[in-house]
């Protein structure tokens, strides 16, 4: 054990000097701050974010190590680390717009977690609720049936996600039996990992199922957002204001005329063109037609001479 | 696990030379005010709608009467040439005596949801081939197009041949359907009519995300992790820094536009069949009869190289050259072999044609 608490001390020392060496250089509100580029501001916060569970994991691994963990608990260990960080990208990725989050709880279809509700919100829907007509509850149902969808499509894509994991996994494994020097750093871990997943995720790109999935998530995720763009542009003409609908058939009407009037300008500037050239030369179409004539004439007698000749 | 040895001292010493990494680029960040991008000269001499044209004059003695214009993709920004002096293929071409225009497309609002490529290759990309015709007192110029940009050369060259004296294409997807084409394997159950009733303009962000994600871990968790190691003086940090501009600075996708291309071009993939429809008319490839010279990276995890070397079979051209870099999709522009391999090719085979 006293080499573990020994380990722990000059841990804690390490740490002292990095929060030491961070307090000395920028303030970190001083890099977000209103002086700071906003995509600059972005990648510091991805920076920091990024950092500090590598630093973490590194801790973990740190104890782990000086408690003599086995390596298979460790190699475990970090890919559940990295497998949460990249299933909370896909979340990010293919979660709902919070406006949209917004909107289906004050229409009671959500509850605060956006946990699935499914069958028993429909079997609610189904029944005759107070003050609600039956178009808004057969719009409802369609709203709930769409949801469902999506939760579906999310969860085939997440097994999608899991199954390349558990490939890059095996190949990961396979590569720490036997790396040759062996891999003694997180970073040549992190990099060995980055590697395997990439490849293990283009395989199964090119399979019909990942991109059934691919497609079923993109597609719920745009019905589901269309649904209820539909359904505010609905109010909004009820409020007798102009819906995104409307407002596209005018850009559509202004998008034709425009094309209309481009072609006449195209026409109109090539007959000016050539009205120009017959001011130019206004002989000169009669004269090219003659010409082509007094070639042909030219190629028939010459034809003619070497049949003659022969 | 014999390839899998952790020495607790080490990863201490590691973890601690990570953090000192970290904390050195919260100072650098510190000490950046301004990522300058496209420093170049050039003056805008067109524009129309959301559009500008640029001239950047040739430096130096001019190498080719003809000028040069560039057109790049609607999905980002052209400064990608011009990112920094030291890594700017457009500085090097421009001081290779070059005379060459660029076409900035601008950021489409709902206002441009219905542009279609009728009206970005008919309209917009004709108007910026005659204005440089004009400015140039020229009734040819040289087209060089990147990416989706390099697509559309190659469809307005298909449809307007008397105007275009030499094509080049960079990264340039001609066979969409190539077994290796991970975007297509990702579009192939995708909705694009939904895709455009729900977004209008399809959001820049969205297609970053997508770019980004044929590679989750390379270009997600291990590029943030190796972010300390680029930040830790602000020369070298502006450079990361100025790359990061360039792939946020993403433009949204006209609607009408993005249907038309995701539908004809990856979906059916009827570029290469000759069956594409531009305003009314077939896109023969065929119709290219011109020079070709066609660079793509032997490492684009984008455009595959198949996808490019396509053309050779596909267009009309006698005069047909190829040149594949070692490079990813966007190293064929930015890398230092860009500077020292694509620069001079480019400036030699447009010398080499510039006559005739």
């Amino acid at each position: 054990m006293s080499e573990f608490y020994q380990q722990m001390e000059s841990w804690l020392h390490t740490q002292q000097q990095y929060w030491q060496q961070l307090a000395s250089s920028a303030p970190l509100d001083t890099l977000t701050s209103a002086t700071t580029p906003v995509a600059m501001a972005e990648l510091i916060s991805r920076l920091g974010s990024q950092g500090e569970q590598f630093r973490r994991f590194g801790e973990n691994l740190l104890q782990q190590a000086s408690l003599n963990q086995p390596l298979d608990t460790q190699l475990d260990a970090f890919v559940s680390y990295i497998q949460q960080q990249q299933t909370d990208l896909l979340l990010r990725r293919w979660q709902l717009p919070e406006p949209i989050i917004s909107m289906l709880r004050g229409q009671n279809l959500l509850d605060s977690q956006l946990t699935p509700f499914g069958d028993s919100l429909k079997a609610v829907l189904a029944t005759a609720l107070p003050g609600v007509t039956a178009s808004q509850r057969a719009r409802m149902l369609a709203g709930a049936e769409l949801y469902t969808q999506y939760q579906q499509a999310l969860r085939e894509y997440l097994i999608q996600a899991n199954q390349i994991n558990l490939q890059a996994r095996d190949q990961l494994a396979e590569t720490l039996n036997t790396a040759e020097p062996p891999i003694n750093s997180l970073t040549e871990l992190h990099q060995h990992w980055s590697r395997h997943y990439d490849s293990a995720y283009r395989e199964a790109v090119f399979t019909d199922s990942y991109q059934q999935a691919y497609g079923n998530i993109s597609n719920a995720l745009m019905q589901l957002q269309s649904f209820i763009q539909q359904w505010r542009d609905e109010q909004y003409e009820q409020a007798g204001l102009v819906s995104l609908p409307l407002f596209d058939q005018v850009l559509k009407q202004q998008q034709q005329l425009r094309k209309q009037l481009r072609k006449q300008q195209q026409e109109n500037l090539r007959l000016q063109q050539q009205l120009a050239q017959l001011q130019a030369a206004p002989w000169q179409p009669m004269m090219e037609q003659m010409q082509a004539q007094i070639d042909q004439i030219a190629h028939q007698l010459a034809a003619f001479s070497h049949k003659d000749d022969a | 696990m014999a390839g899998f040895q952790f020495d607790p001292a080490q990863l201490s010493q590691e973890l601690q030379a990570f953090n000192q990494q970290l904390a050195q680029s919260y100072q650098t960040l510190s000490e950046i005010r301004e990522v300058d991008v496209w420093q170049t000269p050039k003056t805008e001499i067109y524009r129309q709608d959301k559009l500008r044209l640029y001239h950047c004059p040739a430096q130096g003695e001019q190498r080719c009467t003809t000028p040069l214009l560039i057109s790049y993709a609607l999905v980002n920004r052209i400064y990608m040439i011009d990112l920094e002096p030291e890594r700017s293929l457009l500085r090097r071409l421009v001081e290779g005596g070059l005379d060459v225009y660029l076409i900035d497309w601008g950021h489409p609002d709902r206002a441009d949801r219905f542009l279609d490529l009728d009206d970005y290759l008919n309209d917009y990309l004709n108007n910026c081939v005659d204005q440089v015709c004009q400015h140039t007192n020229s009734d040819q110029l040289n087209l060089l197009g990147i990416c989706q940009g390099g697509t559309f050369s190659l469809c307005y060259s298909a449809l307007h041949p008397q105007k275009i004296k030499n094509l080049i294409t960079m990264v340039t997807p001609v066979d969409f359907h190539t077994p290796d084409n991970m975007l297509s394997a990702l579009a192939r159950y995708v909705d694009t009519d939904l895709a455009i009733q729900c977004y209008g303009n399809l959001p820049g962000e969205l297609l970053n995300q997508t770019y980004a994600s044929l590679m989750p871990m390379a270009l997600g968790v291990q590029k943030h992790l190796d972010m300390p190691g680029q930040l830790q003086n602000t020369t070298q940090a502006l450079s990361f820094l100025r790359m990061e501009k360039w792939l946020e600075d993403s433009p949204d996708l006209a609607g009408e536009a993005f249907r038309e291309f995701f539908e004809q071009f990856f979906k059916q993939n009827l570029l290469i069949k000759g069956e594409a429809m531009i305003g009314g008319q077939r896109v023969d490839l065929k119709q290219i009869t011109q020079p070709v010279l066609n660079i793509f990276g032997s490492h684009d995890h984008l455009v595959p190289p198949a996808a490019s070397q396509a053309l050779k079979q596909a267009c009309g051209s006698k005069d047909y050259e190829a040149l594949e870099l070692a490079a990813g999709h966007i190293g064929v522009f930015v890398s230092g072999k860009a500077q020292t391999i694509v620069a001079p090719k480019i400036l030699n085979w447009l010398q080499l044609r510039n006559q005739g």
